[in-house]
């Protein structure tokens, strides 16, 4: 390993972050850790270039390509449910059962779609580094979205954008 | 409504994930490979231009076809009716054929909702396509599947009949029988000549003993199938712990009795080594094999004797002998190779089959086509650059056995890829050349026979 100390830092400072991005893709912790270390292990021969310019968004991008290719192999590929868990009674939702119910219905969109929707409501990227990130138009990515969002509607669930966030972080 | 921040919602990971020293053995594997592999590839042009020997041949640039001589019958492909293609979800994708000589286009469908996959009767008289309808949002996108169906029409898209629904939320496998009397739908349900769908059943008919990706045998009296079969092993990856589904090949009879497992295994860890995945049976056109891809179970496991925790595969093709006999390995692509979409050329001398490469992807494209003898083993492999990571290639044999017609599925929110035709002389791959802009799959090829 030729440069062992950048991407060692970068891994270690990174890795929770990178992890989570690939759970929200994934649904669990294994096959999340093996998405990371694809995207990092395809990252490594460009590292010096990557490094300079902004990593994260390589890594993310690298990830979300990777989990892209990983979905169409029907082996190891999920089968979607009409059944989900039941939806929480009250915004004092229990943790894990919010969880369990988000994958599920992560689970119900198509790839593409699932990508857009943890890009833009977990990352907060901008509907513009969002195209960037999965090589696609803004329009895409906005009727995308407007999809996935449908989608979530149709089963009770909104999600917080970060604009949300930030106003609910203000008022006590 | 549930209000939903998904920052908040997800979880830590736990500490042991990610380790430093897996991620840099893995590294180090990889780079390994891609040397070995360019190794590989120098000797094997060097053999091929002194001896005749394996050839790898270069990456094309296709030029269009209009009109060119010698194709024979009618091409079948989808095409966004919108010329927009707009989503994951197949919306708006219409079956087309055309005569690849004259280059008259003609539409078969005209549903409005999308064709995922489509197979011509082998009497080129009819065509069976799977169907999904959607479910719309209030700006009128597609946002969610509906049901699935599987419709049969004449070759020309008339008498076109809704004749199965579903019930997972696609219709994948749609096999006809030699007669193009019967049609084998997902590998468990059988469309006789009497109009009725039956369910084969293997074993009990339970969840885990249905088929999938099943195939006739040239008579048309047996089926090739893949059996799912809990082991005793934990992979890490299905099932409950300590279990692991893998596959097995089988065949029975067709209607479903005298199921037999031929690529059955002592699955337990002590044989973890000579167990394997089996999948994708293809019979032979002269009945004598079975051709299937082979994953060894070991490429599955976490920790396996090489510390490599996840691979691409299955990169194996084997053929074995209908009663389980004279099992040979055909095509070993390597670990970080995969085998998809296998199929026999009609004179059942070659195999086709499409294989997705991870060493090269940032090099050369990540799909390749490639033709082999089944009997000698020479192989010919044409990189599919029109064909970019984010797609999935489909392809399909000319019933000649003279020409393979090539397309990519696109990726959302990009352009179809196109299809595509090589001809094929003595198991040799030639150019690729564009035949369809705006086609993209499912694509099938009717015979001539009957046009």
């Amino acid at each position: 390993v030729s440069e062992p100390v950048a991407f060692q830092e970068f891994v270690l400072a990174r890795r929770r972050a990178l992890l989570r991005t690939a759970w929200l893709l994934t649904g669990d912790w294994h096959t999340a850790e093996d998405l990371v270390q694809t995207a990092l292990m395809r990252c490594y021969p460009h590292w010096q270039r990557i490094a300079s310019d902004n990593p994260d968004a390589y890594l993310r991008k690298a990830i979300v390509n990777a989990h892209a290719s990983s979905w169409r192999r029907r082996w190891h590929g999920e089968r979607p449910t009409a059944d989900l868990p039941d939806l929480p009674g009250s915004d004092e939702y229990d943790a894990a059962d919010s969880r369990r119910l988000l994958i599920a219905v992560l689970r119900l969109l198509p790839a593409r779609q699932r990508a857009v929707v943890v890009l833009r409501y977990y990352e907060d990227l901008t509907e513009a580094d969002t195209a960037a990130a999965l090589g696609c138009s803004v329009g895409t990515v906005k009727s995308q979205a407007a999809k996935a969002l449908a989608t979530l509607r149709a089963r009770g669930i909104e999600l917080t954008d970060a604009e949300q966030r930030d106003h609910r972080e203000v008022i006590p | 409504m549930t209000l939903f921040d998904l920052q908040r919602v997800v979880p830590e990971p736990p500490d042991d994930l990610l380790d430093l020293r897996a991620l840099e053995s893995r590294i180090r594997r990889r780079q390994l490979t891609r040397r070995l592999a360019a190794a590989a590839t120098t000797v094997a042009v060097v053999v091929g231009t002194v001896i005749g020997g394996i050839a790898i041949t270069g990456s094309t640039s296709p030029r269009p076809l209009s009109p060119v001589s010698h194709l024979d019958g009618r091409l079948v492909f989808g095409q966004d009716t919108t010329q927009v293609t707009k989503t994951n979800l197949l919306a708006d994708t219409s079956l087309y054929s055309v005569d690849p000589t004259a280059g008259q286009t003609q539409r078969l469908t005209h549903e409005a909702d999308g064709i995922d996959f489509a197979v011509a009767s082998p009497d080129g008289r009819r065509i069976a396509y799977s169907q999904e309808t959607y479910g719309y949002g209030p700006a009128g996108h597609p946002t969610h599947i509906n049901g699935a169906y599987v419709h049969v029409a004449n070759a020309d898209g008339s008498d076109d009949q809704r004749i199965y629904s579903c019930p997972t939320s696609s219709c994948e496998e749609l096999v006809w029988s030699p007669d193009s009397e019967r049609l084998l739908i997902n590998g468990d349900h059988v469309l006789g000549p009497d109009g009725r769908v039956r369910r084969l059943c293997v074993g009990h008919c339970s969840v885990r003993s249905t088929t999938y990706d099943a195939s006739w045998s040239p008579d048309g009296q047996r089926l090739a199938f893949q059996y799912w079969k809990d082991v005793p092993l934990d992979n890490g990856r299905s099932g409950p712990a300590g279990v692991s589904t893998v596959q097995a090949i089988g065949v029975m009879n067709a209607d479903g009795s005298r199921p037999e497992l031929i690529t059955d295994q002592d699955c337990t860890a002590a044989h973890v080594t000579a167990c394997s995945s089996d999948t994708t049976p293809v019979w032979s056109p002269d009945g004598d094999s079975i051709a299937f891809t082979r994953q060894p179970l070991s490429y599955l496991l976490p920790n396996n004797s090489l510390g490599e925790p996840m691979v691409l595969g299955p990169g194996r093709i084997d053929i074995i002998r209908p009663d389980g006999s004279a099992l040979r390995q055909l095509v070993d692509c390597g670990v970080y190779c995969r085998v998809w979409s296998m199929s026999w050329s009609p004179t059942g001398r070659h195999l086709a089959y499409l294989t997705e490469d991870e060493r090269g992807r940032y090099n050369v494209p990540p799909w390749s086509l490639t033709i082999i003898d089944s009997q000698t083993g020479e192989r010919h492999s044409r990189p599919l650059a029109f064909v970019t990571e984010e797609m999935t290639p489909d392809y399909v044999w000319a019933p000649s056995g003279m020409h393979i017609a090539v397309g990519g599925r696109a990726g959302n929110g990009s352009r179809p890829t196109g299809i595509y035709v090589a001809d094929v002389e003595a198991g040799e791959l030639g150019q690729f050349r564009m035949l369809v802009p705006t086609g993209l799959p499912p694509i099938t090829w009717l015979s001539r026979a009957n046009h």
